[in-house]
């Protein structure tokens, strides 16, 4: 009985084989499992299909249709038999679109956890598919070889064949050997399989002997009225069964800037299978939890606020408005003059007088990244006054070396500012770190794709050739994370532990930050050079054979550095996913399997380990390795989440999702989502919160309580407004686009605006229509998305609308 | 012409007296120098440039370094610069966080 409380479909049609059949059924039950049959009903209640040898009778009551994700994903296998089933079952009115039962196929291989067994003819329902199978290992009918060779597959001449998570098998007379290794398989693979939606026939309860609060995030599955129970499966399999009380209040989502949308008066209507909800309340000693504060992720069952056409436009809009405020009151124009890195939650300031270059290039990306989203002009100018502060105030012209650098900051206490040459953080103290000199490059790269100011271009590329001249390794490639300041040199004994060192920041964070924004401002191929050299090296060492999690950290030859400061041998959860993302962006310009398959390991590996898959949401840094007897990586120094990470999961996994249509990836995309507007969000004094605790109350202690701190300012939560914008709308949802841009008269040397919103799939998305200052404007060109701009003495005003190719991933 | 620098210090004001070329090679001993000088209860630091013909980028950041370090309340005052010398300063906006004198004044 290896297969206890596991649940396997099978898909049958007409010309079934019976012997299969009889088998397949008879041995699974044997071994504890639960078989369900599915097939396309066309309507109709139940189904009666034939054999193809004795004409055996076999009614089916399940269509293929009502196998949703969840559902699916409950399956530890699924089987499609041999005879003539698949034929059958891959017939479509639409030639265009695939069949119900090829479609469910497709999902189950986006999801690694669902073994898919397919035995002797089973293999055309995957033809109209073949991306599926192609280069995998299989077996099939010796009739159908050349067909599964036509498929890209490697037809492999053994009776059964295991390629990961698909078993092929070659004829119906060897369904002996196709179920015992599919036993064999799910026994073995029952520790790893993460979402488990069989066994919950038992639900679980949480009891330690007296009371505690604490949230959970399920789907729901029942609603029992009479006696005020719901039952939630969480994202990681768990049953959880939760009492409603007369003082349990309920919420729809609320975007920054909407009022408070009371659900509780509907709750009867709301509380309907698979609607994603949260439940935060009290678990008592009984094993009770009784919910007192219920949230929605979306109107409706299956639908998503954040989803929702302008829900991250006008989040954006709200996030401007907030930092404007704060840093500039009322005045117009702005004054940088009163600009402070320090402030509080609320956003007043506080008697900390230091500008910092990275939160002012921060908030500089923000604005920028507003008026791309909602043509707002105020928040260009904001963005373009920052340019101009950074310029005048943090910039370092050393004509000795034609290079630029950018000040850590300046104390602007007195009647003199005081510039803060190296970095005053503990990790960089006394060096100039790359990381500061990148993100000095955020906020006037973004503005740079707007407005096309040439002297910014110049300081761009001047910050360009301080990292090849000073911080890159001619040796063993990339770039390192310090220099002193005095010679410039990475091997200065006075950097102590950042002497020689090389990390995510040197080598990867050159593209989200600026070079991904600044190929698109230009399309110059240098700069698609330089993200193929450095994520070369990331796809090169990064990787660890014998761990799930990702190397951070390195000696100048590429030595993993497991002794560096904090980091030690420890991962954090958001670089993993922020190379996830940024892998499959750089995919876009230099297709490569390497980055791909990266890519597609970590989004895959993640959810298990740097996931709560109860409450949702992201954790932030964990131990690499277990010890003895640890089943579950340890928090370093908290079980908090930052609002940074839940970016980067976001992002990542949306576009994961639009890469490979992975319903598995977009569910992980849209239970971040859900999780982040949920409880990031201040709605009290606007902006976002720096970290939640896991249960998602906020943290709001020590410079976890600022606002206006390096890393918070306002570029990741505008980040990510601006690009969940993007890719929901153009590759997930099938949606248009508009886009703003402000060329200066004397912006883009060449004239062109290339308006292409990130690094994006090729041919998947194309600008549509132009306009210059409010009229259409006819020379451009749909595929590269560029638009000849008319010379001008004025600054134009462009609006541009991009369509997506084709459907969307949903 | 090879530099040359002396120090004084009296009363927390510590002037140097600069001259030649402060060019890349001598940085280092200039950053010596002046993280040595200016440290300890400095309040003010005054530099005779009349006699600097060049000052590099990495004498600038010799300069900006120990300002940096010297903590806040430290006022630097530039005498006599050059041209030329002031320009290369202007360019790292560095001229911001000083007072530029003409040579032989005394506020």
């Amino acid at each position: 009985m290896s297969l206890t409380g596991r649940r396997i479909a099978i898909l049958l049609e007409s010309g079934y084989a019976e012997t299969e059949m009889a088998y397949l059924e008879r041995r699974f039950a044997e071994e504890g499992a639960r078989v369900d049959f599915l097939t396309r009903l066309w309507e109709q209640r139940s189904l009666t299909f034939t054999g193809q040898e004795s004409r055996l009778p076999f009614t089916v009551d399940t269509d293929v249709g009502d196998v949703d994700d969840e559902r699916l994903a409950g399956y530890d296998a699924l089987i499609v038999p041999s005879g003539l089933v698949a034929d059958r079952l891959r017939y479509t009115e639409d030639v265009d679109d695939p069949a119900p039962a090829v479609k469910l196929l497709r999902r189950a291989f986006g999801m690694k956890s669902v073994l898919k067994g397919i035995s002797c003819h089973g293999m055309w329902l995957a033809s109209p598919i073949p991306e599926v199978v192609r280069g995998r290992r299989v077996t099939c009918h010796n009739n159908m070889v050349g067909d599964v060779r036509n498929m890209g597959a490697q037809y492999t001449d053994q009776d059964v064949v295991v390629d990961d998570d698909l078993v092929t098998s070659r004829t119906a007379d060897h369904c002996h050997l196709f179920a015992r290794t599919i036993i064999d398989l799910i026994a073995a693979r029952a520790d790893e399989r993460p979402f488990r939606a069989a066994k919950p026939e038992v639900v679980q309860r949480v009891s330690p002997g007296f009371t505690f609060s604490d949230l959970v995030a399920g789907y729901v599955t029942a609603h029992h009225r009479d006696r005020s129970l719901v039952d939630l499966r969480t994202s990681g399999g768990d049953a959880v069964r939760v009492t409603l009380t007369s003082t349990t209040s309920a919420e729809f989502p609320r975007n920054l800037g909407d009022p408070h949308l009371d659900a509780t008066t509907h709750l009867a209507e709301l509380l309907v299978p698979g609607r994603l909800v949260f439940a935060y309340g009290i678990h008592y000693p009984d094993g009770s939890f009784e919910a007192k504060r219920l949230v929605f992720a979306g109107r409706a069952a299956g639908e998503y606020a954040p989803e929702e056409p302008d829900w991250w436009v006008r989040q954006i809009g709200e996030l401007a408005r907030f930092y404007r405020r704060a840093q500039f009151g009322d005045s117009t124009p702005v004054d940088y003059a009163d600009y402070r890195t320090m402030l509080r939650l609320g956003g007043d300031k506080s008697d900390h007088h230091v500008q910092e270059t990275d939160t002012i290039s921060r908030l500089v990306y923000g604005m920028a990244s507003s008026y791309l989203l909602t043509g707002n002009e105020d928040h260009l100018d904001v963005a373009e006054r920052g340019t101009e502060y950074l310029r005048a105030h943090m910039r370092f012209v050393d004509r000795d070396n034609d290079v630029v650098y950018w000040y850590h900051g300046i104390d602007v206490r007195g009647c003199q500012e005081r510039k803060l040459f190296t970095s005053e953080f503990g990790d960089d103290y006394d060096a100039i770190p790359i990381y500061e000199q990148i993100f000095g490059l955020v906020g006037p790269t973004q503005t740079y794709r707007v407005t096309g100011d040439p002297r910014i271009g110049d300081d761009i590329d001047a910050t360009l050739r301080l990292f090849g001249k000073f911080f890159r390794d001619r040796e063993h490639g990339g770039f390192f994370s310090h220099i002193d300041p005095i010679l410039l040199s990475p091997h200065h004994e006075s950097l102590g532990p950042n002497r020689a060192r090389k990390n995510w920041h040197s080598i990867g964070e050159h593209a989200p930050a600026y070079l991904i924004n600044l190929l698109l401002a230009t399309g110059e191929q240098r700069h698609a050079d330089m993200l193929a050299e450095c994520f070369d090296l990331v796809a090169a060492h990064f990787p660890d054979p014998a761990n799930v999690w990702l190397r951070e950290r390195f000696q100048a030859d590429w030595a993993p550095d497991h002794t560096w400061g904090w980091q030690q041998d420890r991962a954090v959860v958001g670089h993993n996913l922020k190379v996830a993302w940024n892998l499959m962006r750089v995919n876009a310009v230099h297709p490569k399997k390497s980055y791909r398959d990266l890519a597609e390991r970590i989004g895959r590996a993640m959810p298990a380990v740097g996931a709560d898959r109860r409450r949702l949401g992201w954790y932030d840094v964990v131990e690499r390795t277990l010890a003895q007897g640890q089943e579950s990586h340890r928090f370093v120094w908290h079980d908090r989440k930052a609002w940074w990470q839940q970016e980067q999961a976001i992002l990542a996994y949306l576009i994961l999702a639009a890469n490979t249509d992975d319903e598995e990836f977009l569910r992980q995309a849209r239970e971040s989502a859900a999780f982040y507007n949920a409880f990031f969000l201040d709605h009290d004094e606007g902006g976002v919160y720096f970290n939640v605790l896991a249960a998602g109350t906020p943290y709001l202690l020590g410079n976890e309580r600022l606002k206006g701190s390096h890393s918070m300012s306002m570029y990741h939560s505008a980040e990510l407004c601006y690009l969940a914008t993007v890719y929901g709308r153009l590759l997930i949802r099938g949606e248009p686009l508009s886009l703003w841009y402000r060329p200066r008269a004397d912006g883009f040397r060449d004239r062109v605006l290339r308006v292409a919103p990130d690094a994006l799939p090729a041919g998947r998305v194309r600008l549509d229509t132009v306009e210059v200052d409010g009229r259409p404007h006819a020379a451009f060109d749909p595929e590269s998305m560029t638009v000849k701009l008319p010379d001008s003495d004025e600054d134009l005003t462009v609006r541009v609308e991009l369509v997506p190719a084709r459907r969307g991933t949903r | 012409m090879s530099f040359q620098a002396t120090v004084q210090s009296a009363q927390g004001v510590v002037t140097f007296r600069l001259s030649g070329e402060l060019d890349s090679r001598s940085a280092p001993r200039f950053h010596e120098m002046i993280t040595q000088a200016v440290l300890p209860a400095a309040r003010r630091l005054v530099l005779q440039m009349a006699d600097l013909s060049y000052m590099s980028s990495a004498g600038l950041r010799c300069l900006v370094y120990a300002h940096q370090r010297a903590g806040s309340g430290v006022a630097i005052e530039l005498v006599g610069t050059r041209p030329e010398v002031a320009e290369t300063i202007r360019l790292t906006g560095f001229d911001r966080s000083l007072t530029m004198l003409e040579a032989g004044a005394r506020p």
